[in-house]
């Protein structure tokens, strides 16, 4: 599913980060299928939205990379979350909670 | 046919890309991504040809990729523009004095240049108005053009066309020109405006280098002062996390990365050409200056200052005394040094874990320029060597009273600076059988028992100045030669316009007997001498320079 930039903006920071957090360290396409399988293909990151937004975690300080072999033998930049983007996960995921939750009543009202 | 598929997807994607240092890993990481996609569908059966062309639209359309992430580092990279400026604002200073050093003397009287020798920067109190004027002034300064440029003008070129970037930041010249105007007599004021080789026509290369690198540096306490005030305004309204956000980013701009680089060497191209000019009038290099290359770049005199701004800092805490004129000197040695030590943490966390952690990071142009230059700073004066050989028995009384006073300090600090560890200054008085020496520190030391100079008695008194002999009474010293000194000239070939610099005593004796005589180097400049009523004893006080400690010994006269 596609969704505009503006609902997109923020979230896919937290997707990203919580994929990382939940399934360790991971490569792009690894990330990709992920965040696909978890989200029940809701989520479908396109290559040109997610290896800038990895960079720019990575400036940030909220994920790491390095270079490692993968499983097929093949050298992959691997990224993982720090230190700092579990914190950062954290209190994002909360602000989220609370935003569903005001969103939820919101749209059930307008309803 | 795999490849030149994958070779034309990646080459559509990289025709989009603007200039970022991650472009080539973009670049790499979509060439696996597709092979990823590529083996996928391989193992699910699918042939080789439709395999291909679904791993091609699983990556998507390549501009939106290039767009996606040209947008994104844009966003990463704000703050680039301003490093330029910097960047900018720092070369175009050397150029602006050219011109002014080229303009006829007619013009140049337009500018405020000739009253500023006329400011004694050696009184700490205009120092420190000079600094309190200096810095607010110039980050309003900075302030303003950044706003003006940055955020209103050249903004607006760069995002329209990208290709006359450069033009407009030249644009800015002529702004800056008008900004050093203003900024020239704050910043010079507190800068040593007397040295020889600044603003000398007759060397316009070692003067450009010099006033360059004096600029530079005070150019760094500006710029922090800037970003001292963009922190606080930053923690005033809560965005504090903003500053912190882009910090490892790259600068863009190729064209400009030789520089930082290319700075150390013209830094090391300058310290040798220094070290191989006629050295303070004298008509040959000096050989005190060339011999201390070695301890210069292994071991910089500043660095000793930043030790000794401390030092300076207990000592007067300790002794409860006034600011000496040399802690204020420290305090911009030692900023420098900070600065310099803060740039270097900087590159080596860069180094640390790009090379060993292996992580993204972009290395720290503003670190690696901010550290040439500062490093540039400690590297700036060769230390000229000052030998004595006496003739009569002395006591070094100034560095008995300092190793008393400052303990183990003092045995530190000494291998630090050309002074050996000194850090105050002095004046000598006599009183018929009683010596005082003064110090700085606001303590006045009362030799009642020369015979036993180590029991000198410390006093706290106000210094009530008595006769001293100096040589203001006129360089051959007839007060002195009355007494029966007697100085023989420097050496050295002293150009008439420097005649108002006391010159060396080159050797020194007393009816007949030589006190003293110098080493060849530039040495210990002779100040004023008091003695005692028989004439047996007598204090000498040794001038380093304006900025440098003084020292005093006692002189054994007794039979000569």
């Amino acid at each position: 599913m596609q969704f505009s930039k503006e609902v997109m903006k923020g979230v896919a920071e937290i997707i990203v980060l919580q994929t990382l957090e939940q399934n360790g360290e991971s490569y792009g396409y690894q990330l990709i299928k992920s965040i696909s399988h978890s989200s029940k293909n809701i989520f479908e990151f396109q290559e040109g939205t997610l290896y800038p937004l990895l960079y720019r975690l990575e400036a940030k300080g909220l994920i790491s990379s390095a270079k490692k072999t993968a499983p097929n033998k093949k050298e992959r930049r691997y990224y993982s979350i720090t230190p700092t983007g579990k914190r950062a996960l954290k209190q994002r995921t909360a602000e989220l909670g609370s935003l569903v939750k005001g969103l939820k009543h919101v749209l059930s009202f307008s309803l | 046919m795999k490849q030149s598929a994958k070779e034309q997807f990646l080459y559509s994607v990289t025709e989009g890309l603007e200039n970022f240092d991650y472009n080539e890993r973009l670049k790499e990481e979509l060439a696996d991504h597709f092979d990823d996609a590529l083996y996928d569908r391989h193992i699910k059966g699918i042939n080789e040809q439709q395999a291909e062309k679904e791993a091609l639209t699983s990556l998507g359309d390549p501009n939106h990729i290039a767009n996606n992430y040209n947008i994104t580092m844009k966003k990463l990279q704000k703050p680039t523009f301003y490093r330029e400026l910097f960047l900018i604002w720092i070369v175009s200073f050397p150029l602006y004095l050219f011109l002014l050093i080229m303009l006829p003397t007619s013009i140049q009287n337009f500018f405020a240049l000739n009253g500023l020798l006329s400011f004694d920067s050696s009184i700490p109190y205009n120092q420190i108005i000079a600094f309190a004027l200096a810095i607010p002034i110039a980050c309003i300064v900075c302030f303003l053009f950044y706003i003006l440029t940055l955020k209103n003008i050249y903004q607006d070129i760069i995002e329209s066309k990208r290709r006359y970037r450069i033009f407009a930041l030249l644009l800015s010249i002529p702004f800056l020109f008008i900004v050093y105007s203003i900024l020239l007599p704050i910043v010079l004021s507190f800068t040593e405006a007397t040295n020889s080789t600044f603003l000398d026509p007759e060397h316009p290369l070692l003067s450009l280098a010099t006033t360059a690198l004096y600029f530079l540096y005070r150019c760094i306490i500006v710029f922090i002062g800037y970003i001292a005030i963009r922190i606080s305004l930053a923690f005033f309204q809560k965005k504090e996390q903003q500053l912190f956000q882009n910090k490892n980013i790259h600068m863009p701009n190729k064209q400009i990365r030789w520089f930082p680089f290319s700075m150390l060497c013209l830094v090391l191209l300058y310290l040798l050409y220094w070290i191989t000019q006629p050295f303070f009038g004298s008509p040959t290099p000096s050989p005190s200056a060339t011999s201390t290359i070695l301890r210069v770049l292994f071991f910089p005199f500043q660095i000793g200052n930043f030790f000794l701004f401390f030092l300076n800092i207990v000592s007067t805490i300790l002794l409860r005394g006034f600011f000496s004129i040399l802690t204020i000197q420290y305090i911009v040695f030692t900023i420098v040094f900070g600065v310099c030590i803060v740039s270097l943490w900087h590159i080596s966390r860069y180094i640390y874990e790009k090379f060993v952690q292996k992580k993204l990071r972009s290395f720290p142009y503003l670190a690696a320029i901010v550290f040439t230059y500062t490093i540039a700073m400690l590297f700036f004066s060769p230390i000229p060597k000052r030998s004595f050989e006496w003739h009569v028995p002395v006591v070094p009384i100034a560095t008995i009273i300092e190793k008393q006073q400052l303990g183990p300090a003092y045995h530190f600090s000494k291998f630090l600076n050309a002074d050996e560890g000194h850090a105050f200054h002095y004046t000598i008085a006599s009183d018929g059988d009683q010596l005082f020496i003064n110090q700085n520190s606001g303590n006045r030391f009362i030799l009642s028992d020369i015979e036993s100079i180590k029991k000198y008695r410390l006093t706290k008194q106000k210094d009530e100045s008595t006769e001293q002999i100096s040589w203001s009474d006129g360089y051959y010293g007839n007060t002195l030669a009355t007494l029966g000194f007697k100085c023989d000239l420097s050496q050295y070939d002293l150009p008439e316009n420097i005649d108002e610099i006391p010159k060396s005593c080159n050797s020194l004796t007393y009816n007949g007997h030589t006190i003293y005589t110098e080493g060849e180097d530039f040495s210990w400049q002779l100040g004023p001498i008091v003695l005692t009523k028989d004439k047996q004893w007598a204090l000498f006080q040794m001038i380093g320079g304006a900025y440098d400690p003084s020292t005093v010994f006692l002189v054994d006269l007794r039979g000569l």
